[in-house]
Parts: C-alpha cells; structure tokens; sequence
C-alpha cells in the first residue's frame, strides 16, 4: 500500500506522510504512539483519517503542527508541507508555517478559545503573529472571516467574550481564525464530536462550503463513519498506530478490504427504522407513570437584579412498561438529563407526579424514598468519574447492598457472578477502576447498578464516551440484561441513531418538553414534529430510508 | 510589694520587664538634685548632642498621675518634676520644694499629721505660666477625684484641708501619721492645673498625649510604638539639662535592644537592660561602659507559714541551710546577682549589712532536723508528729532559670530527706489568687519589698497585711510576728531618719532569725552607655536608669 | 450585583458579630487582664485596682461590657485605650503606615519574584531551576521568619554593615533614601514566606493554564512561545491568584508579628502583641474587627477584580 502511493506528483500533494514514526516515552501501553504511516493529502480535498481512541489520529495531527509534547519524539520518517519537510525544521520555521501555511481546529471549541479575550483580538493575533496587515486591515479582515463563517452581527461579535457563544458559534470562530491567512491545509481534530447533531451538521456543511470555495486541502479527524460519509474524499483508516486502510471514501465505505474498517463499519449504530420486538412479561401496568413533570432552574440574584427563569422540564408525562426501553434524545439545553435527574430524585421536581410501580415519589422525603432508590438505578456517563478511584471494583460494588443490609458474603458471590455477567473475569472483583478501559469501566457502572436488582435502570448517555465498536458491545449487553431480568429502562441520549438501537420507544425532548413520542419506525421514518425531522435530517451519512448517502450517491 | 511575675510567659521582653528593680551606684557621690552636680565634668555652656535611650516596653502613659509601667517614669521622670527627689543614696532632695520638710524645720508637725510646704519661687510650666502652691493642691485633689483614674492613692487618701497660703507655700493635715508618704511625694509629679482644670474629663485630657510639665526636657513628639522626642527646657529652673534632644527608643525585643546597643543605635540600654547572660560579651565592647548595678529586687523561696511542714522554724532553718546559693548564683545566673540576707535593697539606707550569712552545709540541715525530731519514713523522706515533710513549689511555667533552679533545690533537699514537688503555673494563674490567696505550698519569687525607697514593708511583713486572713496587703507567706507588727507600726510614723533606721534594722534581724521566706540572691542590673556619656548615675530608688536625664551630657 | 453587594453585607455583619463576640468572651475568659500588671505595682492597693475597675466599667458582667462595647462601635466609638489614653482609632492608625509601608514592599517583592519563579518553573518544568524552586520553597517555609531576620541582621549589618539593624529610619533622619535604606532587609526577610507560597501556587496554576486547548490553540496559531506563555498562559493563571491574594490582604496588616519585633519596625504586628501582653481589650478587640473587616474587603476586592479580569463573570 505504502508503495502505491510514493508516486504521487509533490505538487498535486499538500501534504505528504512518508513512513512516520512517532515513538512514546518508556512505560506506556504501546512503544510506538504511529509506526510507519505514510498517506498523501492531495490538493483540494478532504481526507479523513478515522480510528478509534488510541489508534494514532491525533498524535499524526500534532505531528505535522509540530506540537507534539517533548516526551514524543518523531523517530523517523518525513512529513512534506507543500514540499517542504518539517521534520527537525527549526522551531522558529516551524512556527512560521502555523497558522499560515497550515491552521488547525479541536475537538471541544468550548476550551478551545481563550476566556479572557474578545472574539476579534484572537482572530487580530493570528495576523499579528506572522506580521500580517495593520491594526485596521486586520480589523476589516476580522469581520470578513466573521461573515464568512457564518456568524450573525460580526460586528458585535468582533467584541464578545467566547463564554457569550454556543458550542456551534465558536466552532465557527475556531474556524475563521483558522483560516485568517488563508493556509494550505486545515487540520480538523473532531471538530464536531462535542456538538449537537443539528450543529454538527451546520459545521460539516461550512467546512465542505469552505474547503470548495478556498480550494483548501483539509485533513479531517473523526471516529465517526457518519462523518466521513458526509465530507470525506478519501479515507485513511488507522488502528494502533498503523493504517489499516486506505482509499477513495466510496471505496473505504463501500467495499471495505480489511476486516477492522468492517468491522468498525459494522458497529457503527444507524437508524433501524425497524422497531424492537417488544419483551414479552406478565404484568402490563406501567412501572412508571410520570405526569405533568415540572422542573424550573431560577438564576440570579436573591434580594435584587434580574432573575432568569429557565424551565428545565416543562409538562412532561409519559409511561413505561414493565421491561421496556424509553429512549430520551434531543440536544443539549432539552432538559434530557434533568428530567434523568428527576427521575431518580436527584433533583427535586417543582410539579407534577412521578408514579413509580403505582406509588407518587415526586413528594416523598429522602427518609421516605431511601427503601425504594435500590430499585431505581443509574448508570452515568463517564464511568470513571462515577466509581471511586481508591476502592476496588469488589469494594465498589458490595458497599451499597451490605449498607441497604444484604451479608457481605452474599453481597460478594452476586458481585462476582455479575461481573462475570457483564463480561469481566473474577480477577476484577479486587482490582481498581484505573486498571480497567473505558468500556469495562462501563461494565463495572452496570454491574454496579445491576447488584440492587434494580426495577428501573436509567442510563445517561452511558455509551456516549465510548468508541463506536465497544458502544455496541455495551448496547448490546443493555439489550441481554434487559431481556433476562425484565428491567425497564429509560435511555437518555443525544445520539438518535444509538437511541434507535435499544429503545421500543422514543420521547423527543427540545426546551423542556416532549414534542414528540413514538415507536422508532415513526421517528426516524415518519417523523410528526419539524424538530424531530430536522433532527434526523442532520444526523451524518444518514437518510432516514436506511441507505447511506455516499452509497446512494455513487 | 512588686513581683516579679508577668501575665504572658511566652513573651521574653515582658519578662524582663519584671526587672523592676534598679540599680544604684553604690558609694558614688550624691548630686545635689537641682544644684550643679558636684562631679559635673564641665558640661556644656548650652544644651547640646542628642541622647537615645532604648527600652524594651514602650512608655505610653504621659500622664503621671495615670495608673502607668516603669518605663514610663523615664517620661515623667524628664518632662515633669515632684515636690521632692529621692537620691541614689535615699536620701530626699528638694526638687520642687525650696527645702524637704521635717520635723526640724517646721515642715512636719511633731504628731505628724500636719504638713507645711515651701515651694521655689522660680518654677515655670513649659508653656511659660508660672508654677504655684495652686498646681500641688489641683494635682493632690485630682489624685484622690473619684472620676479620675489615678495610679496610687496609697497615703494621697489621708490628706485632708488643703489651703494654699501664698503662691509659694500650702499646708495640709493628714487623717493619721504616715511617714512614708514623704517617699511617696518622690513619685508624685505635679501637673499644671491651668491647662487640666479646664477639661472636662481628665481621663481622656489632650494634655496626656503631649503633657506639660516644669521638667529639664519639654514634650516634642511621639511615633507611637517607635520612640519619644524631647527637647531640652531652656528656662529649667534647676541645673541642666545639657543634652538638646532626649529620644526614647522603643525596642520590643531584648535581643536585638542589645544588638542595638552593640551597633550604636542607642547609646544607653534602660528598662529591662542587659540580659545577664549578654553581660560578659557586653563588658568587652569598645567604646561602651557596661557596669552591674544593685537592684532593689529580691529572689527569695517563699514559704507559706500556715502550711504544717513550715511552722517549724527548724524546717525553714534546715531547707535555708541546703540551698547552695552559690552554684545557684554562678551556675545559672551568670554570676551577676548578689547574695542577701534581707528583703532590704542592699543600696538603701536601711540596709542590715550585719545579718548572719547563710552558710551552705548540708550536714548542718541534717542535724537541725535530725535535733528537732524529724525523722526519716521508710521512703527516707523525714516525718514528725504525722506531718510529712514534703511540699510543692510554684513558680512561673516557663521560666527557664527558676525551672532549673527548682530542679537543683529538689535535689539537695531530697539529701537531707525532704521532699519537693514542683508545680508550676502560668503567669497569670500563678501571681493571681493562687499568690494574693496564699493558695501555694511554697514559690519562688523576686519581690520589690520598697516603694521609692522608703523602708516601710507593712504591706509584707504586717499581719495586717495577709490577705487569706481578711487582712489588706500582699503578706502572701502568712508570716506573723508580733514584735515585727509593732515595730512596723511605729516606722510608719517615725519620721526621723536614724529612728526609723534602728527600726529597721531591727525588723531585719527578726525576720532573718524567723526566716520567713529564704533568700536567694538581689537583683543585679547591667547597665551599658557609649562612652563619653557623663553625669549618668544609676539609682536603685528609682524604677528607672533615665531618673536625672537633666545631668547627662556628651563629653567635649 | 446591587443584591450580590448586599447580600455580602449581610453576610459580613453576621461574620463580624460572630468575630466581635468569640473575640470579647476569649480575651476576657484570659486569666490577668489589663489590671494584672498594677496589681504586683508596691504601691497599688487593693482599693486602687477595686476602683480603677470600676472607672474602667470591668467590674460589670461580660454580656454588659460586650453590649456597651458593641453599642459604641455602631456608633462609630471603638473605645479608649488602656494603654494609651488615646481612641482605639487613633491608636491604631499610628501603626498603620508603618505596617503598609513594610508589608506593601514585602508584599510587592513577593507577588513579582513569586510570580515570576511560578511562571519559569512550570514553564522549565523538572529543570535545575524547578527543582532549587521547590526546595528553596520548602526552606523558606521551613525556617521561622524571626531566624532569617536575625541571622539578616548579623550579617549584613553587624558584619558588613550594609543595612541598618532595624529601625524604620534613623532619628533625625527622615528622608525617603533613609527609609527605604531600613525598608531593604526587613521586606526582604518578610517576603521570603510569600515569595515560596505564591510561587508554588503560581507554579500549579500555570501548570493548570498551560494544558488548557486554548493554549494549544494559540501554538496553533503560529504565536511565539513567549506570547503564548505571556498573553495565554499568564493571563489566565493569574485568574486565581487574585483570590488567593485577596485572601492574603488581612495578613498584610497582621502578618508581620515577628518580622516587627526583631526589626524594631512600629507596626500593627507589634501593636497586637503590646496590646495582648497588656490586656488593653479595647485596641486588641478593634485591631481584631480591623482585621476581620479586611477578610471581608480582601474577599470583596477579589471578587471584585476577578469580575473585572474574567469577562465570564464580568458580562455573564
């Protein structure tokens, strides 16, 4: 593979990789972060290089910014911007290429952008770094790239904070600065994962808009086949450092030739369409009846100043069966989580009923709920966060049940068949959380969960974290567990296609309330509301009929 | 009485403040206070230099008849004058007065209890107005003003009838004879009654922030918490001052009070002087004067006579004849303080020099005991009639050299089969009640026994004076003597110096046979001036070295 | 912010009541008092100290003293020293240059020096640099205040007799020159402590700001490794520390009990350890209020600054 690509013409190249190998410091998992990866990234395209957590994408992005931390060393290899090899190029030099010949723009544009600094002074320094224009002209080309990325009012954004800005308008402030002094290539390092679907969408769009209108080449970053089936040219695919795969993105997607793209292909969720075949149990009274919920944030001051009311959950009834999935998805902002919150008494509702196997537990006091909460439970997000670094997986998971007063050495045994459930060996039960990946952390949150033989298990985002092949291991397991002990389940999302996946049905939240409820054959193919369909419609190489565009196109 | 106890231990300069004793120049020649000193070396025709003097307590009270510290006098001692002066041989000078009243000139009455004064027709306050018998009589009745809030009343309280007879001369009756009180009027300054009959609450007066007085040294400014200015008085009725400026300096620690000294920022260490263990190295410097002189102040073991293990005299003849004072004195102290046989200051004039010394023998102690019947219990600690013999000690916690030396006396009184705790107590704890209620065993305690030099130790010695027994006084040892309670009771209204001395003298002898506490030594102090500094002298009837300011001068 | 500035009044009366109660019932619970001293004076008698504590109104029950206290401080009355005859006011404000005038060098030595070597270490991190920053941190805040001036004094003024031995300025001599040739040492030896703890402080937080994305994305963006560090970086660490030097503010009058004595420096320090050791309540309870106040202002400029610096708060 490597050999068919040396031959490439240096100027149709922008960018070129030839056997690059990134070594990392003594004592880590691997010995090499890239070993040997060489790709072209031709004129005027969009490559996209995708892998999963750890495969090497963004070690080979810094590489070629040269910023890589000074404990990673390239070892060998070139790395050829617009002819010239940057590889042990002079700091001075190299910093001289950045931001002008190529720019780049992160993953989290929330952390990306300088607090203390307006909008138009972040833009003006990328100017002034490379001694580009006066104050003024700087000023007027400021504006420019404000409206060319889309931004409302460049004037009075040339003078807001990034706090004042969405998730979406400082992507696109990333993006102007980026391409301030118009630069060969556009590094873009997940530029999307930490929107929202419909935002994503918006910012796929502008980058494809731009890299047309400018000609630029851009290197696109992204774990998400989705996507690469939006944007991409070509695609390079990377496992542990190496590249696996390489090609034109209908060939990658279409026909892929190594069993990992299949792979990671195969596991990606999309839309079914096709609604789950229900689990079958005795009792049909709903175990959960959850009327008229209101839950309103107030903001501001006590005594004086303005307060803001913000309705986090407005109105919201809905019921669950007896082993049944409730899929809860809408963006950030739809009062997803709070009504999670609510659900479990995290937070305290301010209307509303909340009937848990029959019995309203909006009003009942902390005393009153404690019998009850082990039948509620949840799993997070960020498992590693959620389970207590200093104690064992062992520790972690007795500790609830022996204080609810089960034996310990009860509590022991079921620990240990649960983790062996949920796919860990009985050696985890005296290990500790840092030992564990990401999705075993996940396991661990489940069993957790599970030891209280739970009627209710609300999950929030829990797969959200993970990589695509280990979220469908995890959706999977979900489904097991679901159809073995007859849980029921509420599963808040912001990922429609995940949401699809595990849920009989699906509850559309947007500012707080319900706009729309139904089976997942009638959200994602006859969607009732504009939001949902807007939704669906921004949801990235999809089409709500189930093909893939790149497919479909070519 | 003064102790020598502080209410914060863990604060060293307070501790030295207890020094409140003063040297005195034993044998030098006694100036007359208002006349030109008789070994004067030429000072200079007109006031001239600068001289800062460093404390380590900052004075703060400038209003003499205020309840004020030791080194606050040094102010008042300066800026102020009384009616009379006491010398460092205790012997009254006139200071205010045109001559000391007495029985033989007609200034005391032969019963006592009425007093002529005759003042200098030549005195004027700062401010130029002039100084008159109208001031002593304003000064003596503010005193004793329930709303003012005046120092000492003691004597003050017996005037009666002050009628000023011309503006040089007043007289007035006393409710009963009391000779000390012409002592007492040694550290009474007058106050100007022109400038405080005018407030209306003397208490909180502009005038105690930047006094006026008939002084040698007039008030020019105070930095607070950093030293105090004075300017020489020009128009000083008596002789001097030579020195153009007086600086008080403030320096909070005595440590660096003596690296100063050493450095030459101040040029003469006052209140609390030179620690005893800088003395040697001080004794070397160059072009400094460092002299050790006798205080008034006493270290003695006290023992509380109530306490069956002390009625015994023999007990307190046997423990006295134990103490090893000398190891005591040079082991610890640095060989700088003085044995005694009496609470007397060994620079008064009412000093017994002729009491029998105390020998250190421990053989001896064991045969008083053994003759008096006190014989050793099966522990080896000596039992009569079913008193043990063995008692606490107390003194202030955390004073080092008191601690060791209760640890030394521990030991050599284990020798002779007595036993001795010791329990210590805070500052605060152990000089209050503990102290004033006669509640300790025993304690060790370095005790002022005079007031301005004068003899009287009523307040100590009387059993008047024991406050455990409803009495009035710091007789904290409970001591009782009928004979002594007479002769006290008649010095009190001697007034007749060489009668008073056989009073005295005798009073001593008693009470070194009685041995109602034992003597360990009498405080010396280091006292260190730059060279070339003259007319200084030290004066243990005086709480402070910068008593007579108005005679120092630099020399050419 | 009208309801953030008032709801932070509320909350500092109730602190000062707090302080102003704890403080009156501990220095009264104190055996002595401010009498204690007279009562070992020969010459006063027991009348002497009845009536004096009388006239002083201590002869009262505490609750009553406290209350009388407290009713003339709102009106603007902190009460009269025992000590000093003067108004507990005027008592302290005669300190108060002095203490500003050492502690505010002292305080400025330290944030530049702190600030600088919080910057270089984390920015040299694990350098020969770093590691004498660390450990000539852990010595500075290991080694009593009172030695360094003492040892500072023996050497530079016994010895080489580069600097005065204490003394804010020489008597008769107060010029500016004067003053800050006796301002060298003392601020110096003060600034030691804070030059270790706000150095270490800054080291973490720029450590903190450096792995910030926007720091990465200033890199990106061609910046000088200067600029990034100065603009990016600094900018932001400083954020906390604005906090923590507001917390520091109350100890910028108080914080210098030691560093006073040994210099012979007459400042607030000094002034509360004369006034503890005398037991002159009424300066002891006012510098305690004093100090409490600025707790409270030093937190409410902080806030303040933080508000001003950080448009998230400013704007938000």
């Amino acid at each position: 593979m490597a050999a068919s690509i040396q031959a490439v013409a240096p100027h149709d190249v922008a960018l070129s990789v030839r056997d690059l190998t990134v070594t990392l410091p003594q004592g880590m998992e691997r010995t090499h972060a890239v070993e040997n990866i060489s790709f072209d990234l031709k004129r005027g395209q969009i490559l996209c290089i995708i892998g999963e957590s750890g495969s090497g994408k963004s070690v080979t992005a810094n590489a070629i910014m040269g910023l890589l931390p000074r404990v990673i060393r390239i070892s060998s290899g070139s790395i050829h911007l617009d002819g010239t090899n940057i590889i042990r190029m002079p700091s001075e030099k190299l910093r001289s290429l950045r931001g002008r010949i190529v720019s780049m723009i992160f993953q989290d544009p929330l952390s990306a952008l300088n607090p203390l600094m307006t909008v138009g002074a972040q833009i003006d320094e990328v100017m002034a770094a490379h001694g580009v224009g006066t104050p003024k002209s700087r000023r007027g080309r400021a504006l420019e790239l404000l409206t060319e990325v889309g931004l409302p009012d460049p004037e009075l954004m040339y003078h807001q904070y990034p706090f004042r800005l969405s998730g979406g308008q400082r992507q696109r402030v990333m993006i102007a600065m980026a391409l301030a002094l118009e630069p060969t290539i556009l590094i873009a390092d997940e530029p999307t994962t930490a929107l929202d679907v419909t935002t994503q969408a918006q910012i796929l769009e502008l980058v494809r808009d731009i890299q047309r209108r400018k000609g630029m080449s851009v290197m696109f970053i992204t774990h998400d086949f989705g996507v690469v089936a939006e944007i991409a040219d070509s695609v390079v695919v990377m496992e542990k450092g190496r590249i696996v795969e390489h090609g034109s993105a209908q060939q990658v997607l279409k026909s892929p030739s190594h069993p990992y793209t299949r792979r990671l292909i195969a596991a990606v969720p999309r839309l079914t369409g096709e609604d789950r075949v229900p689990l079958e149990t005795a009792n049909k009274a709903p175990i959960l009846k959850v009327e008229n919920l209101v839950k309103t944030y107030r903001e501001g001051g006590v005594l004086f100043g303005k307060q803001r009311v913000v309705p986090a959950v407005n109105e919201v009834s809905f019921d669950l069966a007896p082993g049944r999935t409730l899929g809860v998805v809408g963006e950030s902002g739809s009062g997803k989580s709070s009504l999670g919150r609510l659900l479990i008494k995290l937070l305290d509702s301010d209307g509303g009923g909340i009937l848990f196997e029959g019995r309203d537990i909006a009003k009942l006091s902390e005393a009153e709920f404690r019998p009850l909460r082990p039948r509620v439970q949840m799993i997070f997000q960020d498992p590693f966060a959620s389970l207590n670094p200093r104690s064992t997986v062992g520790h972690i998971l007795t500790v609830g049940p022996v204080a609810h007063g089960s034996p310990y050495a009860q509590a022991r045994e079921e620990a240990k068949a649960l983790l062996a459930h949920v796919g860990l060996d009985a050696g985890a039960f005296g290990r500790y959380p840092h030992e564990f990946s990401g999705g075993q952390r996940q396991r661990i949150g489940i069993a957790r969960a599970l030891m209280f033989k739970p009627k209710l298990l609300i999950a929030d985002e829990a797969v959200s974290a993970l990589d695509v092949s280990i979220q469908a291991q995890i959706l999977q397991l979900l489904d097991q567990i679901q159809r073995e002990t007859g849980v029921s389940m509420i599963f808040i999302t912001h990922d429609l296609r995940v949401a699809s996946q595990i849920c009989d049905e699906i509850a559309v939240m947007q500012k707080g309330r319900i706009v729309e409820r139904g089976p997942p054959s009638q959200i994602f193919l006859d969607p009732q509301s504009a939001y949902t369909r807007e939704l669906v419609a921004a949801i990235p190489g999809e089409q709500p009929d189930g093909t893939r565009p790149v497919a479909a196109n070519g | 009485m003064t102790e020598r106890s502080n209410t914060n231990p863990n604060y060293s300069r307070r501790d030295a403040l207890r020094l409140m004793a003063l040297g005195g120049a034993a044998g030098l020649i006694a100036p007359n206070l208002l006349g030109k000193p008789a070994f004067a070396q030429n000072p200079p025709a007109s006031p001239t230099g600068r001289v800062i003097v460093g404390f380590s307590q900052e004075p703060t009270v400038f209003n003499p008849l205020m309840p004020h510290t030791e080194c606050d006098d040094a102010v008042h001692f300066s800026v102020f004058d009384a009616l009379v002066r006491m010398d460092p041989k205790g012997v009254l000078q006139p200071n205010l007065v045109a001559e000391v009243p007495s029985q033989k000139n007609g200034g005391i009455s032969e019963d006592g209890l009425l007093w002529r004064i005759r003042l200098r027709d030549d005195v004027r306050w700062h401010d130029g107005q002039p100084f008159t018998a109208e001031d002593v009589k304003f000064t003596l009745e503010l005193i004793t003003n329930p709303k003012f809030r005046a120092w000492r009343t003691a004597g003050h309280s017996l005037v009666r009838d002050i009628k000023v007879v011309s503006p040089t001369e007043l007289t007035w009756r006393m409710e009963e004879a009391f000779a000390p009180y012409l002592s007492f009027l040694a550290e009474t300054f007058m106050v100007p009654k022109h400038i405080l009959e005018k407030e209306a609450d003397p208490n909180a007066a502009a005038f105690n922030q930047a006094p006026v007085g008939t002084g040698a040294f007039k008030w020019a400014q105070r930095i607070a918490g950093d030293h105090i200015e004075l300017v020489a008085n020009t128009d000083y009725a008596g002789a001097g001052p030579y020195l153009e400026r007086l600086v008080f300096k403030y320096i909070p620690d005595m440590t660096v009070l003596y690296t100063q000294f050493k450095s030459g920022d101040i040029d003469l260490v006052d209140q609390a002087f030179i620690t005893a263990d800088n003395y040697a190295e001080a004794s070397t410097l160059p072009d400094r004067v460092v002299m050790l002189e006798r205080g008034a102040s006493v270290e003695s073991i006290y023992l509380n006579l109530e306490k069956p293990q002390f009625k015994d005299p023999a007990v307190r003849q046997a423990l006295y004849a134990a103490i090893d004072r000398k190891a005591i004195l040079e082991g610890l102290y640095y060989g700088v303080h003085n044995p005694t046989e009496t609470f007397m200051p060994q620079n008064s004039y009412y000093y017994n020099p002729n009491l029998p010394a105390q020998e250190f023998n421990i053989e001896r102690a064991r045969q008083i005991l053994d003759e008096a019947g006190w014989v050793p219990g099966s522990d080896g600690i000596r039992v009569k009639d079913g008193v043990r013999l063995s008692f606490a000690n107390s003194t202030t916690s955390g004073n080092h050299l008191r601690e060791q030396t209760q640890q030394f006396l521990q030991q050599t009184f284990a020798e002779i089969g007595v036993e001795m705790t010791i329990s210590n107590l805070p500052a605060a704890v152990m000089w209050g009640d503990f102290w004033l209620k006669s509640q300790f065993e025993s304690a060790i305690s370095g005790v002022t026994n005079v007031i301005a030099g004068d003899p009287d130790v009523a307040n100590r010695l009387h059993t008047k004076a024991i406050v455990a027994k409803g009495g009035k006084g710091s007789n904290t040892g409970q001591y009782s003597n009928p004979e002594v309670d007479a002769l006290l009771d008649k010095g009190t209204r001697t007034f007749d110096r060489e009668e008073r001395r056989a009073i005295y003298l005798r009073v001593q002898e008693i009470v070194r046979q009685d041995l109602p506490f034992l003597p360990l030594f009498a405080y010396a102090n280091v006292f260190g001036r730059k060279k070339g500094l003259e007319g200084f002298e030290a004066n243990s009837n005086a709480r402070v070295a910068s008593w007579h300011a108005a005679g120092w001068h630099w020399k050419d | 912010m009208r309801g953030f500035l008032l709801n932070r009044l509320s909350q500092s009366l109730i602190l000062l009541l707090i302080v102003s109660i704890i403080g009156f019932v501990v220095l009264n619970l104190l055996p002595g008092g401010p009498l204690a001293q007279f009562g070992l004076d020969p010459g006063m008698t027991q009348d002497d100290l009845d009536r004096l504590k009388e006239q002083l109104g201590l002869n009262r029950p505490l609750w009553m003293q406290y209350l009388d206290w407290i009713w003339r401080l709102l009106q603007g009355d902190w009460g009269h020293s025992f000590r000093d005859n003067a108004p507990v006011l005027s008592v302290i404000g005669r300190h108060l240059f002095a203490t500003l005038l050492l502690m505010g060098t002292s305080t400025a030595i330290a944030i530049a020096i702190g600030t600088w070597i919080g910057i270089r270490g984390a920015t040299h991190r694990y350098s020969l640099f770093d590691h004498l920053a660390t450990v000539g941190a852990m010595v500075a805040l290991s080694i009593p205040t009172f030695w360094f001036g003492l040892v500072g004094i023996y050497i530079f003024s016994l010895k080489l007799g580069w600097v005065p031995a204490g003394n804010m300025y020489t008597i008769g001599d107060g010029s500016v020159l004067n003053y800050l040739h006796h301002l060298i040492l003392p601020s110096i030896v003060l600034s030691l402590v804070h030059v270790a703890i706000w150095s270490r402080y800054m080291r973490t937080s720029t450590l903190d700001a450096i792995s910030q994305d926007f720091v990465k994305t200033a890199r990106a963006k061609g910046l000088t490794e200067r600029r990034v560090i100065m603009k990016h970086v600094v900018g932001n660490a400083l954020l906390p520390m604005i906090t923590l030097a507001g917390v520091q503010l109350p100890s910028i009058l108080t914080g210098a009990l030691v560093t006073e004595t040994v210099f012979t420096w007459p400042g607030m320090g000094r002034l509360f350890l004369d006034s503890l050791g005398y037991s002159d309540y009424p300066v002891v309870m006012g510098l305690l209020m004093f100090s409490a106040i600025l707790v409270i202002l030093g937190n409410l400029i902080a806030d303040i600054a933080v508000a001003i610096v950080d448009p998230r708060i400013r704007l938000g």
